[in-house]
């Protein structure tokens, strides 16, 4: 008896679920004192309402049905929907982008256009009314030009 | 037919294997709803939604598992939907109720709300008490099973349902006394 309180104690004490497994499995379901303090299965069924005491039965199926019906009548719909939307989305994206690349790629702009450097060029130059020959100098990553020219020889 | 073959059947689109498995299974769920809820009208509509949610994921169903636990897990987690719904109920009205007895003095508002527990024994326990105890008692199941549906660990679950033993012996030694 003085066991059995002091089970009870030790159960209250410590509410951890693994611990009260521990003291239910280990001296609760072996102690008969213990075990006559708990409701047995039939006792339990006395307030609890049984399979067949349930009526009415068939509503449950036609209830059911009938909202599988529904869903299945909703589901083509939500699809359309579905199929709006996205085609909508898409011609946002691609008008979007044709945007974009008009603007990065489009005429007096974008990598199209050769740069600077690229572009200089020296035709002819001339010291004393005779032609000079000219030497560039383009220290990289820089827009400055270094022209040396010298009379020829 | 077992459950299985059954519901390859309704993978295949094959409603009326369906209504079979409702059929075979609906007075079980329907017990299990009502003790849990002490409701009829709460449980049927936690069974529905139950089934329906086990139509639609049929395909995710492992067929090594016991369908029956798989439908009690499914159907206890919307009977705890619907005791969260009428938690929120109940809140909505006590605060309805507060602010329309204000504005209508001190006049007896017969407000005939329905009582979110059945009167007796069982309102004294949990949901997961009163499900544990269902389970064990009705389909007989173990600990280990219960933990299954409830989804908790098999020490829990056995300890909701002593807890519920316990609770229900006391309170019937009480009433003999």
């Amino acid at each position: 008896m003085f066991k059995c309180k002091f089970i009870d104690f030790l159960f209250s004490v410590l509410p951890i679920k693994r611990w009260q497994d521990f003291l239910v499995r280990r001296h609760i379901q072996n102690c008969a004192v213990c075990r006559n303090k708990l409701a047995t299965a039939e006792e339990a069924r006395q307030l609890l309402i049984p399979e067949n005491e349930i009526e009415n039965l068939e509503d449950v199926w036609s209830a059911i049905k009938s909202r599988l019906d529904e869903r299945r009548r909703k589901r083509p719909q939500t699809q359309r929907r579905w199929r709006w939307a996205v085609a909508a989305a898409s011609l946002i994206i691609i008008i979007i982008g044709a945007v974009w690349i008009y603007q990065a790629v489009g005429p007096g702009k974008g990598s199209l256009e050769l740069p600077f450097a690229e572009q200089f060029q020296i035709n002819l130059i001339e010291i004393d009314n005779q032609p000079a020959q000219a030497f560039v100098y383009h220290p990289h990553d820089s827009k400055t030009f270094f022209i040396w020219v010298e009379k020829k020889t | 037919m077992n459950d299985n073959q059954l519901l390859k059947e309704c993978l295949r689109g094959d409603t009326e294997k369906f209504k079979v498995i409702v059929e075979k299974y609906r007075g079980k769920t329907l017990a299990l709803a009502v003790n849990v809820l002490g409701n009829r009208q709460d449980a049927e509509d936690a069974c529905q939604e139950a089934f329906l949610q086990v139509y639609s994921h049929l395909n995710a169903f492992d067929f090594k598992r016991s369908f029956s636990n798989w439908l009690f897990s499914i159907l206890y987690k919307r009977c705890l939907d619907q005791l969260r719904k009428r938690r929120r109920f109940f809140n909505f009205f006590k605060k309805s109720k507060g602010v329309y007895e204000k504005l209508a003095g001190s006049q007896d508002l017969r407000f005939s709300a329905q009582n979110p527990l059945p009167h007796g024994m069982l309102e004294k326990l949990s949901p997961k008490e009163r499900s544990s105890l269902c389970l064990w008692a009705i389909e007989g199941y173990t600990g280990k099973e219960i933990a299954e549906i409830l989804g908790c660990s098999p020490s829990t679950a056995r300890i909701h349902l002593f807890k519920a033993r316990k609770k229900i012996k006391s309170l019937l030694e009480k009433e003999h006394v």
